[in-house]
């Protein structure tokens, strides 16, 4: 089945395996090596608080170097950023080698009393709390191999426990696609192990991305650096984590439904207390209090990094507004409570003091990033403009863990510019242009020719303007699709705006982009999850075949021209379907 | 193409029955209607209708350029 379902292409639950392409990178330009240099003035102080919250509770790590599948595939190497060491070279944004620094911190680790964490393991972290008869498990990972090894490291050390309980912080694969690496089906069927997720988590684990999974799915190829190896000239991780791992998504259905913030349940002999935070970061999403044991668990919603309003590989545009008010209320109702913070992705926050000012440094970044987007957006200012002028504040600055390794400013203030407004600037010169191939052979023309828009991009890299390097080059290429020296040059523009990009995601879309331009587009694996597919609803296939329907290849038949189509569903993921065609 | 839930054409030209897998294999993976026949997946009606329906369903390439038109 997984094969039958190729086709869907879910973006999120893509493996990223791909025929990498050799790389011609060059070295750092005199532009972007003093761009570098200002940007490492400009760093917050170091204080060296997030390494040794990073390594702190260090416990042990995996004996093997990579973790590997039965058929001996490698799906998760923990030395690939080892090349880590020392100051950043100049092809790296100073900030971003040192998250990367920290986020390749792998193992087990004591976050607080009766919780863990393995880290480093893939993309999100496993939380795990000691309940009376054995663990609860927050987020198992994205694969069922690295989260089986990921138990078996806590087991080994810790001593071996049943797991009693999972809990899905959301709806994202990489905190439920290992569940079958840790428990199975048949044990929660049997009752023996609780799973327990917010509302709506099956809709939208299954849901998001379908119908337009195609799509996202060959952007999700530039955000992630599929086909980017990690290196100095490479990618540089995902800034929420090292990358994606290899292997099986899997998803055991949830047993216990939470609906309400203030929901409290006892699992084999913890509290735990549920705050709702849906439409944030995932549109089904959940934060966890320990009340006995002084620990809140973030979830998504407040990581390392400014996380994405939207996705650059595409997704619908989140709510900044409410992810904003959701962490007033966890300030209101967690952080006094609290002496450690533990989130799904990156390293903890311990002592009371820290929580706080994690969090409201978090909300005040949300906050400020919706607040004055609008504010520029009311003022007349279209997204490409207002984004150049959300401009940090000073207090936000000096906060690492507010910068954009993942989400940007740049990005985000666009993206609440169209949640808001949408795509249309209401000048009528943009509403209706030229699609991008015959604009650019009228610029080109207009410009002078080819030769005179090559060496005008080359007098604007010369000058390090890369921005407008790749504007003009990429209207050639768009001209000529044949010309491999402006394909040439735009590849070098794209890497030199990927070496000074602070955020992981930019820095592998450009470097993707120069890539593609040197060599073929990535290959990939979009092969789908089967216990996905069996729980994506059946009018959403429907309505997804919908979308691949050919009009000219319709037009001639005698039938209902709105190809009226409808289904009966028998319940259950077997079902027997019946699909009427009038 | 529009799909209800849980309604029922009044004059189908054609139904089909079957496991949701074959759908899927009708749909998503363009498996030729014999074979899926075979397979358990049943057709009411006239058949050519859905032969045609699934001949216009395209599957969308993954791999469309990005950086080049």
């Amino acid at each position: 089945m997984i094969r039958a379902l190729a086709g869907v292409a879910l973006s999120a639950l893509i493996v990223a395996q791909a025929a990498f392409a050799q790389e011609a990178p060059k070295p750092a330009s005199a532009a972007t090596i003093a761009a570098q240099k200002a940007a490492k003035a400009a760093l917050p102080k170091e204080d060296g608080k997030d390494l040794e919250f990073a390594r702190r509770g260090f416990i042990a790590t995996s004996k093997e170097p990579v973790i590997v599948s039965a058929k001996g595939e490698p799906l998760w190497n923990f030395h690939a950023y080892d090349f880590l060491k020392g100051d950043a070279p100049a092809t790296v944004h100073p900030a971003l080698w040192r998250h990367q620094s920290l986020l390749k911190e792998n193992g087990l680790f004591k976050a607080s009393e009766g919780v863990w964490q393995v880290r480093g393991f893939d993309i999100s972290n496993m939380t795990l709390i000691a309940g009376k008869t054995g663990w609860i498990i927050v987020d198992p990972l994205t694969r069922t191999d690295v989260a089986k090894a990921a138990l078996g490291l806590a087991n080994e050390k810790l001593g071996a426990r049943p797991v009693a309980a999972v809990i899905y912080t959301h709806s994202h694969s990489d905190h439920f696609g290992g569940v079958k690496g840790i428990v199975s089906a048949e044990d929660v069927k049997a009752g023996k192990v609780q799973i327990i997720a917010p509302e709506h988590f099956v809709e939208e684990a299954a849901s998001e991305n379908v119908i337009a999974g195609p799509a996202m799915g060959r952007r999700a190829t530039y955000q992630f650096g599929v086909g980017t190896p990690p290196g100095v000239q490479g990618s540089m991780g995902s800034g929420i984590g090292s990358g994606l791992s290899g292997g099986e998504i899997s998803m055991i259905p949830p047993t216990l439904i939470i609906r309400k913030t203030g929901e409290t349940h006892v699992v084999d002999g913890v509290t735990l207390e549920f705050q709702m935070v849906p439409e944030t970061e995932a549109p089904a999403e959940l934060n966890v209090m320990l009340p006995e044991r002084r620990t809140f668990l973030v979830g998504e919603i407040a990581v390392c990094s400014q996380h994405n309003v939207l996705t650059p590989r595409g997704a619908l545009v989140r709510n900044t507004l409410r992810w904003a008010g959701f962490l007033s209320e966890a300030l209101r109702l967690y952080a006094d409570r609290s002496d450690t913070l533990v989130a799904s992705h990156c390293w903890p926050r311990f002592g009371n003091g820290e929580v706080k000012s994690f969090l409201t440094a978090q909300r005040d970044n949300y906050k400020f990033l919706h607040d004055q987007s609008v504010r520029l957006m009311n003022n007349g200012l279209n997204a490409t403009e207002l984004a150049e002028q959300i401009v940090p504040t000073p207090e936000l600055a000096a906060n690492w863990s507010t910068h954009g390794y993942y989400g940007t400013y740049n990005h985000n203030a666009k993206a609440v510019s169209q949640r808001y407004i949408g795509w249309y600037d209401a000048n009528p010169a943009n509403l209706n242009p030229h699609i991008p191939t015959e604009r650019a052979k009228r610029l080109v023309a207009a410009l002078g020719g080819a030769d005179r828009v090559l060496a005008l991009g080359k007098a604007a890299m010369a000058q390090g303007d890369y921005r407008w390097s790749s504007d003009l080059l990429s209207q050639l290429v768009f001209a000529e699709p044949g010309n491999t020296a402006a394909k040439a040059l735009l590849a070098d523009s794209f890497e030199q705006q990927g070496y000074q990009a602070e955020s992981a995601l930019w820095r592998n879309m450009f470097l993707t982009g120069a890539s593609e331009l040197r060599h073929d587009a990535v290959k990939l694996n979009t092969a789908v999850s089967l216990d996905l597919a069996a729980a994506i609803p059946s009018g959403m296939l429907l309505d997804s075949v919908a979308t691949r329907l050919v009009p000219a290849k319709v037009a001639d038949e005698e039938s209902d021209q709105s190809g009226v189509h409808r289904s009966q569903r028998k319940g259950g993921d077997h079902a027997s379907e019946r699909c009427d065609g009038g | 193409m529009v799909a209800e839930m849980d309604q029922s054409h009044a004059a189908p030209m054609a139904t089909l029955k079957g496991p949701r897998q074959l759908f899927l294999g009708l749909m998503f993976m363009k498996a030729p209607l014999a074979m899926l026949e075979k397979a358990g997946l049943t057709v009411e009606g006239d058949r050519a209708v859905v032969e045609a329906w699934q001949a216009a369903i395209e599957t969308p390439e993954a791999t469309f350029n990005i950086v080049t038109p």
